[in-house]
């Protein structure tokens, strides 16, 4: 029996991007959709019919969402046959495919709120789409056929008044069967002429014809929004040349006023826009960065009907584009406002997109040096499949790295990068790449993973296998006086380890640092680019070595020989104080 | 999930499909996780989908029961199809801004031709175990509003 909850379906969870990690945005509201209105303000205005048609598709359906269809009933009558034509193109697709119990749902709300509209709005929908969404369900029969038919056959059969035509239900979905009993009795009741017509039609067409061209219909209709095909909505993603751009507009001097903010970049851009830009201009840039998450969303397999995907697609623009602001206007604010203002927001996109396609593509490069199977998830990302890519790191580095530092480097190379934010009760929570300090965050894990690898090449190891247990006996070995070196502990050495005190344990690891520090400045395959300061992955060494302390402190010896039991080659078990 | 040719559903794959399940909605669950439970006999299969957070102020068990021997299912097949279908709510409900709720009383449902009931309801079962400590006297108004801040 096939499952939703497959791997398969975790691949294309992860292929879209925006949906496998936990995370958050702080984006100004300004960037924010805002796209929804009171509807029951404007059913109390005299002109409420037309204040709603003239509501733009969007705005309506993220209202009626917002404030529930059930409690809006009275709006569906108001609103123009355009506008529930579009309300059916963001809800009642999936994958490309028509979900004919959502479009009967809406004309079940329609029915309850007047009784007719079920007939007239299916009615007024485009015959190609009528036809759609009864073909699948009525089997229609002519007098004359059904005189060919057995009495058991003929009794499944419902009949229009004097035996002109004669139909069945084929779904046994209670909520199918409602809506077309409920359908018919008020359409035989308004149009009888109408009902037979459908039905034979329907009853008769080739299946799946009218939905293909439907499907065609409403994505045209769809590109009018900005939701456009897959293969458009990858090219996105591309990298582009920054020659250009660089020589537009990096011409600041770097200042550091972003850095020693609370706000992010791109809150101090908007903040400074909304007080120097007039109304029409800020509602522009708005609205063409709205356009370019919709145009994100076939990519990151977002259904345009699905409006918390729709506002995170949003959340991510403002933050990628942040940084390419950033970056572009070396953290000048005003510089920046001018950028947002004249560059398309897709040009900053691809902007960002560019920065982080370089350092992951350095990344990998050396990752391959350390672990040759990463050629196949480089394979898999160039060809923006994020999905087989992410499963192959679960695959492969989670044993390498562990689950923290893994699932950190998944979403570095994330269809949208995050980095580390912060752990929420044991898990990680991750934040968009919306900054040069984020950019930095982002280097940072991958190089973090890079120095684990060099560390442990160093000792002469032949199997890369959970390397926080690696270093972790290098740095006992180095603290017992010896080489950073990958070997068993004897229980003499053990004791001895266990038994230094304060003063000593604090040289030893003096001693660990400055030794750790000459090896990664000596051998930098690690490093992706010249002068990075190495706070961060000493930090990480830091927190390797705070481990070692508290099993050493707390006597929780289970744990360190537990990694030394993992390790393989069990039989030599030496320890060499001078090698 | 792990191919087996077991009737029922293992352990190790209940443990699979509470990860992709975590996985599959980790945008929106905040500071939620799900747990799976699994039961089943020769002719149903029950489960319970928890999505939860450590301190259970908020507890939302969406339960399911499926007679499998009589519309031809297996135990392991009855158990998925709940699953899914319970997937398939869950997504709704975040999508739907976690506005959509099931009936707390079990109620019959159909999907892909087969019948079966669910039932749930969220609970703050932080507060109801603070409400039986004050009325047993065992903390009084101010513990209740420190605890639960």
């Amino acid at each position: 029996m096939a499952s939703r909850l497959s791997e398969e379906s975790l691949v294309r969870v992860y292929d879209g991007g925006l949906q496998a990690f936990r995370w958050e945005a702080h984006l100004p509201a300004l960037t924010l959709r805002a796209e929804t209105v009171d509807l029951l303000d404007l059913l109390s205005l005299e002109k409420a019919k037309e204040a709603i048609q003239n509501l733009p598709p969007q705005v309506l359906f993220r209202s009626l969402m917002k404030q529930g269809v059930s409690d809006c009933l009275d709006i569906l009558p108001l609103m123009s046959q355009e506008q529930f034509t579009a309300i059916l193109d963001y809800d009642a697709w999936t994958d490309g495919e028509l979900q004919h119990r959502k479009v009967f749902q809406w004309l079940q709300q329609f029915r309850e709120a007047e009784r007719e509209q079920i007939y007239t709005r299916f009615r007024d929908l485009e015959e190609e789409m009528q036809i759609a969404l009864v073909g699948p369900f009525i089997r229609a029969v002519d007098p004359e056929d059904f005189e060919q038919l057995s009495d058991e056959e003929q009794d499944r059969l419902e009949s229009f008044p004097g035996g002109a035509l004669y139909y069945e239900v084929k779904s046994e979905d209670p909520e199918i069967r409602q809506f077309f009993a409920d359908f018919l009795e008020v359409t035989m009741g308004e149009n009888m002429e109408y009902a037979m017509s459908v039905l034979a039609h329907a009853g008769f067409m080739p299946p799946n014809e009218q939905e293909a061209l439907m499907a065609q219909f409403r994505n045209a209709r769809m590109e009018d929004d900005g939701f456009v095909s897959y293969e458009e909505s990858l090219s996105i993603f591309h990298s582009i040349s920054l020659n250009a751009l660089e020589k537009k507009w990096r011409t600041h001097e770097k200042t550091a006023l972003s850095c020693g903010s609370n706000d992010s970049f791109m809150q101090l851009v908007i903040s400074l826009a909304s007080q120097s830009w007039d109304k029409p201009t800020l509602d522009e840039v708005r609205s063409r960065h709205a356009y370019l998450a919709n145009a994100l969303c076939s990519a990151a397999r977002v259904e345009p009907g699905d409006l918390e995907s729709l506002d995170k697609a949003l959340e991510q623009v403002w933050s990628l584009n942040g940084l390419a602001l950033e970056w572009l206007a070396s953290g000048n604010i005003e510089q920046a406002a001018l950028i947002l203002k004249e560059e398309h927001p897709k040009t900053l996109f691809q902007t960002a997109c560019t920065l982080i396609e370089g350092l992951r593509h350095k990344g990998l490069k050396q990752l391959e040096i350390f672990i040759p199977e990463t050629s196949l998830i480089r394979t898999h990302l160039e060809l923006q499949k994020f999905g087989l890519a992410q499963k192959q790191m679960d695959i492969l580095y989670g044993k390498i790295f562990g689950s923290e530092l893994t699932e950190s480097l998944k979403a570095v190379f994330s269809r949208f990068p995050m980095v580390k934010s912060h752990a929420l009760e044991g898990k990680i929570v991750f934040r968009p790449v919306d900054s040069l300090n984020a950019l930095d965050s982002l280097q940072d894990c991958l190089e973090t993973a890079l120095m684990k690898l060099q560390l442990v090449s160093m000792t002469h190891v032949e199997e890369l296998i959970d390397l926080d247990a690696q270093i972790q006996r290098s740095m006992v070995s180095v603290q017992l006086g010896g080489h950073f070196i990958n070997r068993f502990l004897t229980q003499t050495q053990v004791d001895i380890w266990r038994s230094m005190g304060e003063e000593a344990y604090t040289e030893a690891n003096e001693k660990l640092y400055s030794g750790l520090d000459a090896m990664l400045t000596k051998d930098r395959r690690w490093a992706l680019s010249e002068n990075r300061k190495t706070d961060a992955l000493m930090s990480s060494l830091s927190e390797l070595a705070a481990g070692l302390t508290f099993i050493k402190d707390q006597g929780h010896f289970d744990a360190l020989f537990n990694l030394i039991e993992s390790i393989p080659n069990q039989e030599d078990n030496s320890y060499a104080q001078d090698e | 999930m792990p191919k087996t040719n077991n009737e029922k559903l293992m352990a190790s794959e209940v443990a699979e499909l509470t990860h992709i399940l975590d996985r599959k909605h980790a945008a929106s669950l905040g500071d939620r996780f799900f747990s799976i439970k699994v039961d089943s006999d020769a002719s149903n299969a029950f489960v319970t989908v928890t999505l939860r957070n450590a301190h259970e102020s908020f507890f939302y068990p969406v339960e399911g029961r499926i007679a499998c021997k009589s519309q031809e299912l297996s135990p392991k097949d009855g158990a998925m199809l709940l699953l899914d279908f319970i997937d398939v709510y869950f997504e709704e409900f975040f999508h739907d801004r976690q506005d959509t709720w099931l009936p707390i009383d079990w109620a019959g449902f159909n999907f892909e031709g087969f019948e079966f009931e669910l039932k749930g309801q969220v609970l703050n079962k932080r507060t109801e175990e603070l409400a039986d400590l004050f009325l047993d006297g065992k903390i009084n108004r101010d513990e209740i509003l420190s605890a639960l801040r």
